[in-house]
């Protein structure tokens, strides 16, 4: 059993967390907000996968599904599955969640400032994750933070661990977070805009530093973000989302090489530098907004907004369909 | 600069611009200085899209908010056109106010919330005494529709408006006194990307209908490099770097100019970017380092760099460096 997985490993790595069907709703006052609609996909061991989208896409919303931190009420998981290491998510208590959250899978969020707690030092922080979920002493504790501090390449580690997360710069608060989520050296990580807030020299750097440590770890990375640029540096395979969809889904290259949803296009278009370079070229902007998930056009969620829209798309909305191998896509346009 | 640019009419010239803020440090009420702007001597053209890039705390909004004096300087010059901007009483600047107009990033706090559309588009028009009421009216009215929203907005409020819709709205208001130039502060950066590329597109067009002057302040460097005829790049409080775009992308000479442009993520996964990433935060402008701000994290740091601080000279026609090297 041991010999044949190794043998794998050296052609397909391990699929890490396989979703299927994840179905996340909001009951308000409004109505229900469908934020993830039947969304499905798998990661695979030490490999990045990417949720690509704009406001309200249900980009973290997928994020939080997976980490069983979906406010009840008025969230909730309606159907689906979320199988990491053969198990079913959803299915576990919430004993058995926390055990999973930290160990197995952690987090990292796009406010560095708001995601620590302002009072207490980092050093204590990192060792508090330490100490809740390895059965290791305070001193083996404090000794491992000052690892991690030094993995995630915080000058002066030993010093830092005194400091308040005010008294440190923006990047340096976003690497104690990542060493907060590499403390107990998990399988997956869920970045959600992780540097979203940050200066883009030290946006590289974290990107930098994500990647090595996604190398020489094997974790995999969920990364969300809006960013088209972060995308194709860091992951492997993309997903797009509109409205709580999946509207493509393919490997980094088939995507920005052969982007096909008219969705997908417009953003590609929408960005500088893909297709115009120069204000001698207009940017191929998509009209109307983003919209609200509480008014969402029949048929296809995107028509009201899509050049190519015809009948069928005002009636009836379009499967994931494969085109091309492991290049699926929502659209009548393809069948 | 003499020989090239003398056919270019000089909008705004500022000389020798500084500005320090008194701040207080820790919770015992400690003073300090931060120093965020230090010596600026920029000219804009009329008719050009200056972009104005520089990671945060450069000092490149408050540069912004200097150039229209909505704020004023420490020490230094803001000329428009003929005008020292910062020798004129309120009443004389007043009615150069019109000329010098500003869209602020964030559509939801620069709105006031308690106005209707009409109002805010329309404020400037009654402040300065334009038209009668009716005229103000139309006036608002048509604004509204070459920045693209839908005439019965009119009498809404800004809460009923998603934020790209908010900032068509910013620019109405800017537009209504018919200004030479608008600063735009990070005019796109809260936006979703399908929303940003509107809003981009929508400012082109003005500009080139309203022969219009831009000061593009923005810390996304693809949205610079594409609005922009020539870039400023900012280090805290100090212009590092001045050249046309094509220029300073194709030859960008200063190290931290090219560390920036080698940071930003290509969306292409089949290019990789060549990495000169730096090392190291950028520093408190509170206690900024001796001699070259940049020193401590430039990989081609010299002795005297620690010292001294690089005149800013124009080593080629039109592209202006602050660096030893």
């Amino acid at each position: 059993m041991s010999g044949s997985i190794s043998e794998r490993k050296i052609t397909m790595p391990e699929t890490l967390i396989q979703v299927r069907n994840l179905k996340t709703y909001f009951l308000t006052e409004r109505g229900v907000a469908k934020a993830v609609d039947d969304v499905s996909f798998d990661i695979r061991e030490g490999e990045t996968l990417a949720i690509v989208g704009e406001s309200g896409c249900g980009k973290s919303v997928t994020a939080l599904s997976i980490m069983g931190l979906i406010p009840n009420p008025p969230g909730e998981v309606v159907g689906g599955t979320i199988h990491f290491n053969g198990r079913d998510l959803l299915k576990l208590s919430e004993r058995e969640m926390r055990h999973i959250r930290g160990n197995n899978i952690s987090m990292i969020f796009q406010e560095p400032m708001t995601s620590l707690n302002p009072v207490f030092q980092i050093g204590d922080q990192i060792t508090e994750v330490l100490t809740l979920h390895q059965k290791i002493n305070k001193r083996e504790a404090r000794d491992r933070a000052i690892e991690l501090l030094k993995a995630v390449r915080i000058p002066a580690p030993e010093s830092r661990m005194a400091d308040y997360p005010h008294q440190m710069s923006g990047g340096m608060r976003q690497r104690v977070m990542i060493a907060m989520a590499l403390a107990c050296s998990p399988k997956m990580i869920i970045a959600d805009e992780p540097t979203t807030a940050l200066d883009v020299t030290i946006q590289a750097q974290i990107l930098e530093l994500m990647e090595q440590l996604s190398e020489t770890t094997g974790t995999a990375i969920l990364l969300i973000t809006h960013n088209l640029g972060v995308v194709a540096e860091t992951s492997h395979d993309v997903i797009v989302m509109y409205a709580g969809r999946v509207v493509e889904k393919a490997d980094a290259h088939s995507l920005y090489g052969d982007p096909r949803h008219p969705y997908t296009q417009g953003l590609m278009g929408s960005i500088p530098g893909i297709r115009a370079d120069d204000k001698s070229t207009k940017l191929e902007a998509i009209p109307g907004m983003v919209p609200s998930l509480f008014g969402l056009p029949k048929g296809c969620k995107f028509n009201d907004r899509c050049k190519f829209a015809f009948d069928r798309c005002l009636q009836e909305e379009p499967e994931l369909k494969v085109i091309n191998q492991g290049h699926e896509v929502r659209c009548w346009l393809f069948g | 600069m003499e020989t090239q640019n003398n056919q270019k009419e000089k909008l705004i010239v500022t000389r020798n611009l500084k500005k320090d803020y008194t701040t207080t440090v820790g919770g015992f009420g400690q003073k300090a200085v931060v120093h965020a702007l230090d010596r600026i001597d920029l000219e804009i053209y009329k008719g050009e899209t200056l972009g104005l890039v520089g990671e945060s705390g450069c000092g490149k909004s408050t540069l912004g908010r200097m150039i229209i004096r909505l704020e004023n300087p420490t020490e230094g010059e803001v000329h428009y056109r003929d005008k020292d901007l910062l020798s004129l009483s309120r009443k004389e600047l007043n009615p150069l106010r019109r000329n010098l107009q500003i869209i602020f990033q964030d559509p939801y706090s620069s709105l006031n919330a308690r106005h209707t559309i009409g109002q805010i588009i329309g404020e400037g028009l009654k402040i300065h005494h334009i038209g009668t009421h009716a005229e103000q009216t139309k006036n608002v009215k048509d604004l509204m529709k070459v920045v693209g929203l839908r005439e019965d907005a009119y009498e809404a409020y800004p809460h009923e408006f998603s934020g790209g819709q908010r900032q068509r709205i910013g620019i109405a208001r800017a537009l209504a006194l018919n200004p030479e130039l608008i600063v735009c502060d990070e005019p796109v950066s809260a936006l979703d990307v399908s929303i940003q590329a509107q809003v981009i597109n929508l400012l082109l067009e003005l500009q080139k209908e309203f022969q219009l002057t831009y000061l593009f302040i923005s810390h996304d460097l693809s949205v610079v490099k594409y609005i922009s005829d020539r870039i400023a790049v900012m280090y805290l409080g100090r212009l590092v770097e001045l050249a046309p775009k094509s220029e300073l992308y194709i030859n960008p000479t200063h190290p931290y100019t090219r560390a920036l442009l080698s940071a930003v993520p290509i969306p292409n996964p089949e290019k990789k970017r060549d990495r000169h990433s730096i090392s190291g935060d950028v520093p408190s402008p509170i206690s900024p380092p001796k001699g070259c701000h940049f020193h401590p994290r430039c990989p081609e740091a010299k002795p005297i760099c620690r010292e001294a601080v690089p005149e800013f000279k124009e080593f080629r026609p039109d592209h202006w460096v602050r660096c030893f090297r």
